[in-house]
């Protein structure tokens, strides 16, 4: 059987002597692997269209254990992303980040278009360091496990300015319910927290994070995937 | 007789631990090694043992050399031009470069490309050791010849970077449509490097 869909390339695998196999994020298929033959080779028909981050047309053989790439052609370069080294860092740290929480062949729009929103913006953000921490958080709604931070996870009480993370319990605990283990930290990084996964990605730059704080988000953000996906290697940005 | 004699198998065995090989190709080289006479597999085994004593990394430029020699051919050549050095990632393409006979400089390998997702990061390869020589001899130009792809655009971006307070002039090899294809089957993200890349005639 023939298909067509849309996809990102999230990581492409030297195969025998001149194949890749290539990690597809598709719009249609959910993340898909597709062996493209001849696709290292410099007259290749396949040219730029396999570059990592690309997103391309891609039309393939779908047989019952192998996925053979016939054509692809490229939909959307996002040329200022890959020459600017901090924000094509960031990009490849997202591609890998949603190559790891992702498992093959679950249809998900709501992450496809969190990855061509984010790409799509990318190149006009401003502060990095707290896209960076945003990434974590809107993936993590993407797939539907974002951490609470409106009230307690543990007790469901409200919130004062007592606060602590638990990534076991999913989010924000309260003072009453806080136990040994629960990360301490300030009702500002939490306020901030919450503020980056409501903010589109052009209005970012309207807060601020200490170079503390962000180490800080990182860390629990980390913590917390790590516990809810079983991720086994996680970037800190 | 469930498996082969265990000479055999142990050979299958380390043929499977080559990259692309599975287990019915390792048979095949391994029946094929039987097949042939002892001098053949001799010759074959000398040569597997003799490359890994053998060769090692030029001390100044990281391309292959014999280990007798601490410096490649291409580093002890007096005639090569020591004012251009062209960096790629691995020696097999700096063997490339050579068979054009268009580039009479000296080269640097960095060991691989900048991948942050793979753990490869500056340290990773040889890019300090650019630097040192970049600074300790009288270098006009640095000719990047990486991969026209992602991590060869990132590793060329980090380079520019660290080079151009140097004040070294840095340029990159062309990207563009291959010789000998035609124009109407080129991506337009070639195309478009192609057309920045023109050249007055």
């Amino acid at each position: 059987m023939i298909l067509k869909t849309i996809g990102f390339i999230l990581r492409a695998i030297k195969f025998r002597e001149s194949d890749l196999i290539l990690t597809v994020l598709s719009r249609d298929y959910g993340k898909i692997s597709l062996i493209a033959k001849g696709a290292r080779r410099t007259e290749s028909k396949f040219g730029a269209a396999l570059d990592l981050l690309t997103l391309s047309e891609l039309v393939f053989y779908d047989a019952e254990n192998l996925k053979l790439l016939k054509e692809a052609s490229i939909i959307e370069d996002y040329r200022a992303i890959k020459s600017d080294y901090e924000r094509l860092t960031l990009a490849l740290h997202t591609a890998h980040l949603l190559n790891q929480l992702v498992e093959e062949h679950h249809p998900d729009r709501t992450i496809f278009e969190f990855l061509q929103g984010f790409f799509g913006e990318l190149s006009s953000v401003k502060n990095l360091e707290l896209a960076a921490v945003a990434v974590k958080l809107k993936l993590m709604r993407a797939l539907g496990i974002a951490p609470r931070l409106s009230s307690c996870a543990r007790g469901r009480h409200r919130l004062t300015d007592e606060l602590w993370f638990s990534p076991q319990s999913g989010g924000l605990v309260c003072a009453a319910c806080h136990q040994a283990g629960d990360t301490r930290l300030s009702p500002r990084l939490a306020h901030n927290l919450k503020m980056l996964l409501g903010l589109s990605w052009d209005k970012l730059d309207r807060l601020t994070l200490s170079e503390d704080e962000i180490t800080l988000a990182h860390r629990l953000l980390d913590e917390f995937m790590g516990f809810h996906l079983k991720a086994p290697h996680m970037p800190s940005k | 007789m469930d498996k082969y004699p265990e000479p055999l198998e142990n050979l299958i065995k380390e043929f499977q631990k080559l990259p692309s090989i599975g287990r019915k190709t390792a048979e095949r080289l391994a029946f094929y090694l039987l097949s042939q006479p002892p001098e053949a597999v001799e010759s074959l085994s000398q040569a597997i043992a003799h490359v890994k004593e053998k060769i090692r990394a030029c001390q100044e430029c990281f391309n292959f050399t014999e280990s007798e020699n601490e410096l490649c051919e291409i580093c002890r050549d007096p005639q090569r031009d020591r004012s251009v050095i062209c960096v790629v990632s691995h020696p097999q393409e700096l063997l490339k470069l050579e068979k054009t006979r268009e580039y009479r400089g000296l080269y640097h390998v960095l060991g691989g490309l900048l991948s942050p997702v793979n753990g490869i990061g500056p340290e990773q390869l040889h890019i300090e050791e650019l630097l040192v020589r970049l600074s300790k001899h009288k270098i006009q130009e640095v000719i990047l010849a990486l991969d026209p792809k992602v991590e060869g655009e990132a590793t060329a971006m980090y380079l520019a970077r660290r080079i151009k307070p140097l004040g070294i002039k840095i340029t990159q090899i062309a990207h563009g449509v291959p010789v000998g294809r035609d124009l109407e089957f080129a991506d337009e993200v070639t195309l478009s490097r192609a057309l920045a890349g023109r050249v007055q005639l």
